[in-house]
């Protein structure tokens, strides 16, 4: 994804030229108006992208094919390892589910398995229904406070894409009691 | 012991690679570790040596210097996709074949090794663990009854061989001798055993236990296009750089060398390989030869068939099980090749499967004209 790009526009909404310099980051003058030249569309990921990531680090990756098209994939499945508590270091293998229908904005993780009676994970929220899916019950994952802003500042797919997935594992091994979902 | 340095590259992108200084003493599998390369998520991945075989277990001491991780040839990491009859589970390998796996769960993440058992298209395989025990208490294989003697060989992920030797327990074994069916593991004054579950994989009322190895009748003509014949290439005038279709000779059965049009990659040494020759050279056209290894991007000759919408291509880990592979046809292609030899390209489809792409028949297609 490219760097924002702001234009300069005229009380009618007409483009008078593109901001440069300091009216890249500072305010328009009177009678003018600054404005992003592209507004993200909220465009799903792209499957080079999720490709990449599955022949390297990832094998698990798997599309979900009601979300996704040839190009693009508007939900995946993945394996992440994790620990089962912050009291219990013992390893569980975390099936989890990327709502990445609009992967600009931050994702909407869930754990599909081990089922929400089994899990201790404090991060891990307790099972609910969501329109992304509705006919099964499950458990969102609780990213962080920081998450939202440190995922915007990315500036490549592939960087979004490789920050999330380290991002659930990071929370899955360090289960954080301060920030208590369960 | 000092220390040593070894390279590794990811079989499945050869541009990623890293040095890491290890103790010599150390095994691959833990130099492997430090290496940064092995999966984030929990999958398998071997150090393999150039025959395709573990060499995990090995000491640093006597690992080569650059060493390719990537999958062994009957491991699978794979989804549990869909309920099938009885204990099984079905999902689709790597290369698009059917498997099915007793025991585990739809939705279920696991590394799993391919049997032998093929059935209806299906390839049969059992789950195996990678923390700790491979195999745990209540766990199922699906396994053949030992042909002799009372013990089976299940797979172990450290050696990446069938070295774990465990007794098959049934209480007429001779009965169902050659059976292959599931078993559950359990154990038994400290030691792992394999009982076998004729409630899951009943033994059919006309079976016949083996007392040795199966001979398979072999179909001589299935043998004889089997064969691999010695074939050589003639490097210079490969039709054009990277395309995988070079222009060589090959041995025909009934003798002779006869010109040949030779698709895959190209040997490391010398100009001799063996290749399977679909083909037979005529008076105005070369044989058509596939070298039996393939890989993304490479060609192959194929025969379109008048049905269908998959082919068999040489299996050269088990010749007498072909692999099967989807095509589809280039987009601008007449249909009319159907029956007739062509030309296709190995790719990968939206759901990472290997398919073929036919491009051509050998005579019109651009990298044949020579």
């Amino acid at each position: 994804m490219q760097e924002e790009t702001y234009g300069i526009y005229d009380g009618n909404g007409n483009l008078l030229r593109i901001a440069t310099g300091d009216e890249q980051t500072g305010q328009g003058t009177s009678g003018e108006y600054k404005a992003p030249l592209r507004v993200s569309a909220g465009s799903s990921l792209s499957k080079t992208t999720f490709n990449s990531f599955k022949l390297t680090h990832y094998p698990s990756l798997n599309h979900v094919t009601e979300h996704s098209s040839s190009t693009t994939i508007g939900a995946f499945v993945v394996n992440v390892p994790g620990v089962v508590s912050s009291s219990d270091q013992s390893q569980v293998n975390y099936q989890i589910l990327v709502d990445s229908r609009s992967f600009a904005d931050t994702p909407y993780v869930f754990v599909l398995s081990p089922e929400c009676e089994n899990i201790l994970h404090e991060n891990i929220f307790t099972k609910g229904r969501f329109s992304f899916l509705p006919q099964k019950e499950i458990c969102p994952l609780c990213l962080g406070v920081g998450f939202t802003a440190a995922f915007d500042n990315c500036q490549s797919e592939k960087e979004k894409l490789g920050f999330l997935l380290h991002h659930i594992a990071d929370v899955l091994n360090n289960p954080n009691l301060d920030d208590s979902a369960r | 012991m000092g220390l040593r340095e070894v390279e590794f590259i990811l079989g499945s992108n050869e541009t990623i690679s890293t040095r890491v200084l290890v103790d010599e003493s150390s095994t691959v599998f833990e130099a492997m570790t430090q290496s940064g390369l092995l999966p984030r998520d929990g999958s398998l991945r071997y150090a393999i040596d150039a025959r395709g075989n573990s060499l995990n277990h090995q000491t640093i001491q006597n690992a080569p210097n650059k060493i390719r991780m990537g999958m062994l040839k009957n491991i699978e990491s794979i989804w549990g996709e869909a309920n099938g009859k009885g204990p099984f589970v079905s999902s689709e390998s790597l290369s698009g074949g059917h498997l099915l796996i007793p025991g585990i769960e739809v939705g279920e993440y696991a590394n799993v090794f391919v049997t032998k058992r093929e059935h209806n298209g299906f390839s049969y395989a059992y789950r195996f663990r990678m923390n700790n025990a491979p195999y745990l208490d209540g766990d199922l294989v699906f396994a053949r009854a030992p042909l002799k003697g009372n013990n089976i060989l299940l797979f172990n992920p450290k050696t990446g061989r069938e070295c774990i030797r465990v007794p098959y327990q049934h209480p007429n074994l001779d009965h169902i001798r050659g059976f292959w069916g599931c078993c559950e593991i359990q154990t038994v004054a400290g030691n792992k055993i394999a009982v076998f579950r004729p409630d899951l994989t009943p033994v059919p009322r006309t079976f016949k236990p083996q007392s040795k190895p199966q001979s398979k009748p072999k179909n001589s003509n299935s043998a004889k296009k089997n064969k691999l014949v010695p074939c050589k290439l003639k490097k210079l005038v490969s039709v054009q750089a990277g395309q995988s279709i070079f222009k060589g000779s090959v041995r025909q059965p009934a003798g002779g060398w006869q010109r040949a049009l030779i698709t895959g990659r190209l040997p490391k040494k010398g100009t001799t390989c063996d290749g399977v020759m679909v083909r037979l050279a005529r008076k105005n056209s070369p044989a058509l030869v596939n070298l039996p290894r393939y890989h993304d991007g490479q060609y192959i000759f194929m025969k379109l068939p008048e049905t269908g919408d998959s082919t068999k291509v040489y299996n050269i880990d088990h010749p007498d099980s072909p692999i099967k592979i989807p095509f589809v046809i280039q987009p601008g292609l007449s249909i009319d090749h159907k029956g007739q030899w062509v030309v296709a390209k190995f790719a990968r489809n939206a759901a990472n499967k290997r398919v073929l792409i036919v491009e051509g028949s050998p005579k019109d297609h651009q990298y044949c004209q020579i």
